[in-house]
């Protein structure tokens, strides 16, 4: 995020290293951003006007409302609770691409961590960056292969009971793994990691089976509980938060 | 409707949603070619080496190569319902196979069909795909409204007085949000069923093996293929158990 560090507050005076990024990505960010957008509605769009087909605006409406009903829930939520994570810069991509927490995240910890990156420093900020990058280009790349290139053969050789055990699957797989990861990355940090134990076994636990309507929001809570705990808990120590 | 509409078959796979799943896919990659650009031109100004920036780019990728096969492959139900090109702009974008399913069906349900009914036609799938199209949206305008609100009181929240104190405890905010929603998310999968708490028991085990032995032969980059390792064996494990 912004703070500088200690070491760099003494070479960069006032500067902010990171200024320039950020011009960048609140500028093309929200553009790019708005360019899928388009993109993502002109495919549709072109078959209604140019390729002849009717739909019907009514239908239409009501399609999106009975969408909007179940999931406008999460179009909050997740870029809520996502921004304290990823930053301002890359929350245009992460929201362009999506898979956040199954992709994106992963990339960007293990990039971090390929370097040592501190969390906070501008060298994580710029690890997450590269990471989420390449992370992109490989998304693409598998896109091409496995579904636009290969996907109707791969439907015929793939048994069928095992590609729904991965659909079944895919999300604790990846959850577990990289849980895991973050542990061992933040094992210095033990009050953070008791918080969001605690706190995940509270709202797991205790709320959601107390109102199960807050099921869709639980990470919601997770984050903002933990940060609170943390945030509350953290006791500012000059030097000794070096590894 | 008098005259026939297109079916299902002649629809799915029209150039016309060819050219929209082409289009998404250029729009990933100049994006990315931006934030590339911006972030080497950041390493620069904080003297980051080269061979770091390049570490960090390749330690990323090969960690996405597994989530994102997988996730392809998830993708893959889709395909005989909405085509290729159309699973191509819905995965390609913001959203996920299980959502893309669920709103698909949500729309196809108010034009009294349902995913994978006979009686879908051209038409319908048309009203599907732009509806399921708007539907992406909302993360995204959501998205373009909330960040540059939330990037404000960031801004506010570490340039006053005690900035340096606050900053400090600002550092840890970070770290903590992704602590409290992986737990919460990964208790979420514990908690829905035995074999999903299996998976996601083996793949943290797996990793932690992976990590203990990247540290002992001291081979830093085991690590990036730690995670797709992980999945790959927890999901084979997940299908023999299940």
């Amino acid at each position: 995020m912004s703070n500088t560090t200690a070491r760099s507050d003494v070479s960069g005076a006032t500067l902010n290293p990171m200024a320039g990024y950020d011009r960048i990505t609140s500028v093309w960010g929200p553009i790019t951003m708005l360019a899928g957008m388009a993109a993502m509605l002109v495919g549709p769009i072109l078959m209604v006007f140019v390729g002849g087909y009717t739909v019907s605006p009514g239908a239409l409406v009501t399609a999106v409302v009975a969408i909007a009903l179940v999931m406008g829930v999460v179009w909050v939520i997740e870029p809520i609770s996502y921004f304290p994570i990823l930053g301002p810069g890359a929350m245009y991509q992460a929201f362009l691409i999506g898979n956040i927490s199954t992709k994106l995240l992963p990339a960007a910890v293990t990039a971090q961590g390929s370097i040592n990156a501190k969390p906070g420093t501008p060298q994580a900020q710029i690890a997450a960056t590269l990471a989420i990058c390449s992370a992109a280009i490989i998304h693409v790349g598998a896109l091409v292969l496995v579904v636009a290139v290969f996907g109707q053969w791969l439907l015929t050789v793939i048994p069928a009971d095992l590609l729904a055990a991965v659909t079944r699957f895919v999300v604790p797989a990846v959850l577990g793994a990289f849980l895991m990861q973050n542990i061992i990355g933040n094992r210095k940090q033990p009050k953070v990691l008791i918080s969001g134990l605690a706190v995940g076994v509270l709202v797991i636990y205790v709320l959601v089976p107390m109102v199960p309507a807050l099921a869709t929001v639980a990470p919601l809570f997770g984050v903002v509980l933990t940060a609170a705990a943390a945030m509350l808990t953290f006791k500012p120590k000059p030097e000794a938060d070096a590894r | 409707m008098p005259d026939a509409a297109p079916t299902l078959a002649e629809t799915i796979n029209h150039p016309l949603l060819w050219f929209g799943a082409i289009t998404v896919l250029v729009v990933i990659l100049v994006q990315s070619v931006i934030y590339l650009r911006a972030a080497r031109a950041a390493a620069a100004e904080v003297g980051m080496p080269a061979k770091q920036v390049r570490t960090a780019f390749r330690a990323g990728g090969v960690s996405a190569i597994g989530p994102s096969i997988a996730v392809c492959l998830v993708a893959l139900s889709l395909l005989p319902l909405f085509g290729n090109p159309s699973t191509i702009t819905r995965i390609g974008l913001i959203g996920s196979a299980a959502y893309e399913t669920i709103a698909a069906n949500l729309a196809l349900g108010t034009m009294g069909s349902g995913l994978g009914d006979p009686n879908v036609d051209g038409n319908m799938l048309v009203t599907m795909l732009l509806a399921l199209a708007i539907g992406g949206s909302g993360w995204m305008v959501v998205t373009l409204v909330m960040t540059p609100l939330m990037k404000r009181s960031m801004v506010a929240g570490t340039s006053t007085k005690t900035s340096r104190q606050r900053s400090a405890r600002w550092a840890v905010l970070p770290t903590a949000a992704l602590i409290g929603a992986f737990f919460t998310m990964g208790l979420k999968e514990v908690a829905a069923n035995f074999n999903g708490a299996m998976v996601f028991g083996t793949s943290a085990l797996i990793m932690l093996a992976l990590t203990l032995l990247a540290k002992r032969l001291n081979k830093p980059t085991l690590l990036e293929f730690a995670l797709g390792a992980a999945m790959i064996i927890a999901i084979v494990v997940g299908y023999f158990i299940s």
